[in-house]
């Protein structure tokens, strides 16, 4: 049983990785904390809902086609909301506040349009095998979960140390006048980070919605506050730091509940998420960035 | 006398502004209408539950009205919207009471906004009638306060006798939601009714968030456990998924036991064949052969298209239960409303078995249906003698 | 309108009234963090912390209700004090996170510690002791407080640690003394609003402190502007009854809201207040630093 619960652990860690990714591209890279990610997380599994319920889509074609739209998403909120904020000089926190209102916006059109109703993948989207091995179960669904997961994270890596864009993004995140000053084209630097992070957040959604068997529109709304654990305990902007950090929260969670204290799951995600900013704000792997004023 | 008194001034005027009240709102109000209040959750968090509720008491206003069942007298729905918000909830029962004067009120949807609305209709001495909490302690208010439903708790002791009476059921495990006061109150006396009856809890695992669908962890601890009978206690958005994956998890032949939210059209469609062989008892379902309640789901359906459900029923029901409130009455005056709800004995109802019900403590009281769901999907009469 | 009428009034609307009032303490407790440039999101915790020390107080000791109100606004000032020193080295996201994390501590607490807080059923019976009157003065009070606060020396530290920390320490400013007294009397405020809607509302349930109301603070104060302590206060009145102008769109209501946000940090980034506010003459800017203009002389 205890390996099992290490699985689920491990599942439920990738899922907030993938979703921490994105919101920690943005964040690392253009100091904005985008809180609608949930909200594009949750919208993404409606539009893969909808085109496999409704337009008999293929999975894989869903889960690109949901990808892109998160990608999609995101990039009008850059190009609504947070450009022109930016270019009227707005500072972080004006941008976390107008995040918080396009997430309000988002969530309310995702309730509107499903009626506050909980969908499902139509049974047999994905076929329905399941392995039993040293007393373990393991589904199709979530090795497939588990392989996309990690080659996002790898694909997310190769992006951002092997790519010009990459390079691109970490010089913005860096320093973003030298940035401009390399020449580097800042504004649609800014609008692929936006994208990339929309699609992992994207791709995020439906992935959960198909491990858990479930669509609604309030499913993002946990995992906001479990990103901003993540980012915090892996560091702000490190790729490595995060997919560590939503593996251990994921695991905490499971644990928290094999040891009995489940009802106190949320008290301990935040206590440690605490503790870090206290004692570790950098996190486990986060540059050595000043963060005190 | 020096002193000035506003007394006789603000009485006079009262009445002055009485009578224009009265005269500039002639044109929907006659004389013998009677105003009633509907405060419902119809936006935010619970507006899911609220904006049915509202439907289905539109219905049976119109249908009050139509079929002269008060003679002349028609009863003026006043509607409003708590918002989901408890200060809300209160802003508006005040409203209603000394704004629009209503001589009852009916509705409310979340059981935190009954608790803190229900004294202010007390205090203000309006007979009230709630349609759809089910916390406890809600009959304890006060002499104006009145339940149209009942907490569950009494119908889900009676499946667990029942189920343990017709199965081998060894041993139980719960899931419950651990945020809703509902689910945290059922969650004892599920588990007590199961020792009474010499079942051993193997798992008690609790749902920290509404917003949650990850039961990986808590399943896995249940499923370890291989309990014959699984309680699940949760909204009823996470009651399908809830139910997938615990199929998923290993509890291929575990039964789960339920309350009345596992009969919606949401569950069936969510869980499809992994609900087969639940059980839970309802005040209510759909198919209720109560004469009722067959015109209800024909009327409902013709003029909303869709199938009513648990909520919509609720309003429906306590809307009609008023009306014949007041019919005994006789008079839209708070006092003799009051009175009647004391006196009137046996009322129509589309609940439970016997299509009557009466009010006991101050809320109704109930037979409930027991249910199984089959390999279609299909709700049936569960435990019937073999 | 007769005598009558404007009581009749205020009696139908009486809680509307008390609701809008308590919004607006929320609004200055979130003032007086912005104002020193503290994104401090910890105010609905503190709030939660504060209503349930009054109701803990009042339903199970007994005690009237001003001693719950003290006792609860002394926690938080106590809980604050420890907070505060770590929550303040902290800048920019890390501060916002870590203070609203504080806020999911507080509501996670309330929602298991069953024995205090009876859980998600709530405590009930909270008695209603605070009328709205009682209210208009302690609104009155804190605007004046924030008003000389503002305009004293303290005031001026608050602008200069916003505008631009490092500039304000260079001109010898106690950044940290200042830093912490907005802290605490935020916090302080903050609890008190807490306490006096338990005393309205009747019944506390962990459900009421959660995210909705802290955007709901949040657009109160960003609307009004926090360029004159006022504005929070116009802010928080203005949405509060805002809801009835709007009933016909009230499944748009959550919509509406996030527009608002969007627009006002774009558009109106110094709230509605902005336009009439000039205190003593200095020009205000919150979200965006303000351009020294040669011609502009120091007051």
């Amino acid at each position: 049983m205890l390996l099992q619960q290490v699985i689920n652990g491990i599942l439920t860690g990738s899922v907030y990785a993938l979703f921490a990714l994105g919101f920690n591209l943005v964040l690392g890279a253009l100091n904005i904390l985008n809180v609608a990610q949930g909200a594009i997380f949750t919208l993404s599994a409606f539009v893969a809902y909808y085109l496999i319920s409704i337009y008999g889509v293929p999975f894989p074609l869903a889960l690109l086609a949901a990808t892109v739209a998160g990608g999609g998403i995101n990039v009008l909120l850059e190009l609504l909301v947070f450009r022109p904020l930016r270019s009227r000089g707005g500072s972080a926190m004006s941008s976390l506040v107008a995040s918080i209102g396009a997430s309000m916006i988002l969530i309310s059109v995702a309730q509107l349009m499903s009626g506050a109703q909980v969908e499902r993948f139509p049974f047999g989207t994905l076929p329905e095998i399941q392995w039993t091995e040293f007393g373990m179960r393991i589904s199709f669904t979530q090795v497939l979960v588990l392989v996309t997961t990690m080659v996002t994270m790898a694909g997310t890596y190769i992006l951002l140390n092997r790519t010009r864009l990459g390079k691109a993004i970490r010089t913005i995140a860096f320093d973003e006048r030298i940035a401009r000053m390399l020449g580097i084209p800042t504004v649609s630097v800014a609008r692929w980070t936006f994208f990339v992070s929309g699609a992992l957040g994207g791709l995020a959604g439906v992935l959960l919605g198909i491990m858990y068997n479930s669509v609604y529109f309030l499913m993002g709304e946990p995992y906001v506050l479990k990103g901003f654990a993540a980012i915090v305990i892996g560091g702000f902007g490190s790729v490595t730091g995060v997919i560590v950090a939503s593996m251990m929260i994921g695991l905490l969670e499971v644990f928290s509940t094999v040891i009995g204290i489940g009802t106190f799951r949320d008290v301990v995600t935040f206590g440690v998420l605490f503790l870090f900013l206290l004692f570790r704000p950098n996190g486990l792997f986060g540059r050595d960035e000043e963060v005190r004023p | 006398m020096k002193k000035f008194s506003a007394k006789p001034l603000a009485f006079s005027s009262s009445v002055v502004l009485a009578t224009l009240i009265a005269v500039a709102s002639t044109s929907p109000v006659s004389a013998d209408d009677i105003k009633i209040g509907v405060p419902l959750s119809l936006t935010g968090p619970v507006a899911f539950a609220g904006t049915k509720m509202k439907d289905a008491m539109e219905l049976a206003f119109d249908e009050v009205n139509s079929s002269g069942f008060l003679g002349t007298t028609k009863l003026v729905p006043v509607f409003a919207d708590d918002r989901s918000n408890q200060p809300q909830g209160i802003s508006v029962t005040q409203q209603l009471v000394l704004r629009d004067k209503v001589s009852a009120i009916v509705g409310y949807t979340a059981s935190n906004i009954c608790q803190a609305s229900l004294p202010v209709a007390q205090e203000l001495k309006t007979p009230t009638l709630q349609a759809d909490c089910v916390v406890p302690g809600l009959n304890k208010i006060g002499n104006y306060v009145y339940s149209a439903v009942r907490p569950s708790d009494v119908f889900v002791e009676q499946t667990i006798d029942k189920l343990v009476a017709a199965r081998k059921i060894k041993t139980a495990a719960i899931l419950y939601q651990r945020d809703n006061p509902v689910f945290v109150n059922l969650q004892p006396i599920v588990a007590k009714a199961f020792e009474r009856n010499g079942v051993k809890i193997v798992a008690n695992e609790a749902v920290t968030s509404g917003g949650d669908s990850d039961f990986s962890a808590q399943l896995t601890s249940i499923a370890n456990g291989k309990p014959d009978v699984m309680a699940i206690l949760l909204f009823g958005g996470q009651v399908g998924p809830a139910m997938v994956q615990a199929r998923q998890a290993g509890m291929k032949d575990t039964i789960f036991l339920g309350e009345q939210n596992f009969d919606s059209v949401e569950v069936r469609r969510v869980a499809g064949p992994n609900a087969e062989g639940s059980i839970f008892p309802s005040h209510w379902f759909a198919a209720s052969p109560v004469p009722a309640n067959v015109k209800f789901v024909k009327d409902y359906t013709e003029r909303f298209k869709r199938e009513p459900d648990t909520f919509s029923a609720n309003g429906y029901n306590a809307v009609w239960l008023l009306a014949q409130v007041i019919k005994k009455a006789g008079s839209g005056d708070r006092e003799a409303i009051r009175t009647a709800m004391e006196t009137i004995g046996d009322m129509d109802t589309v609940f439970g078995t016997a299509g009557k019900t009466r009010f006991e403590d101050r809320q109704v009281t109930l037979t409930p249906f027991f249910f199984t769901v089959d390999k279609a999907g299909k709700a049936v009469p569960a435990f019937d003698k073999p | 309108m007769t005598f009558s009428d404007v009581a009749d009034w205020f009696q139908i609307y009486n809680h509307s009234f008390a609701t809008a009032l308590i919004n607006a303490v929320m609004a200055l407790s979130l003032y007086f963090s912005l104002r020193a440039g503290i994104f401090n999101l910890s105010a609905v915790g503190f709030m939660a912390l504060g209503a349930y020390t009054a109701g803990i107080f009042a339903v199970k000791l007994g005690t009237i209700s001003i001693v719950g109100i003290t006792v609860g606004v002394l926690v938080s000032l106590a809980v604050g004090s420890i907070l505060v020193f770590p929550i303040l080295r902290l800048r920019g996201h890390y501060l916002a996170i870590a203070t609203l994390s504080f806020g999911g501590i507080v509501q996670a607490l309330a929602l298991n510690l069953d024995s205090l807080t009876n859980g998600p059923a709530g405590l009930i019976g909270v008695p209603v002791t605070v009328k709205v009157w009682h209210l208009l003065i302690i609104v009155s009070v804190l605007v004046y407080v924030a008003w000389v606060l503002t305009t004293s020396r303290t005031g001026r530290a608050w602008d200069a640690i916003r505008t631009d920390l490092s500039a304000a320490r260079a001109m010898g400013i106690n950044v940290e003394h200042y830093r912490l007294v907005s802290f605490l009397i935020s916090t302080a405020t903050a609890a008190l609003a807490g306490g006096l809607w338990a005393h309205v509302n009747r019944v506390i349930v962990p459900f009421e402190f959660g995210f909705p109301q802290l955007t709901f603070v949040l657009v109160n104060t960003l609307l009004g502007g926090i360029s004159h302590p006022v504005g929070p206060v116009l802010g928080a009145l203005l949405v509060s009854t805002m809801p009835e102008w709007l009933d016909k769109f009230e499944q748009y209501r959550e919509m509406i809201i996030g527009f608002l946000l969007v627009v006002i940090v774009i558009y109106l980034p110094n709230g509605l207040i902005a336009p009439f506010a000039t205190m003593r003459g200095r020009k205000f800017s919150f979200f965006k630093p303000t351009q020294a203009k040669p011609s502009e002389g120091e007051s």
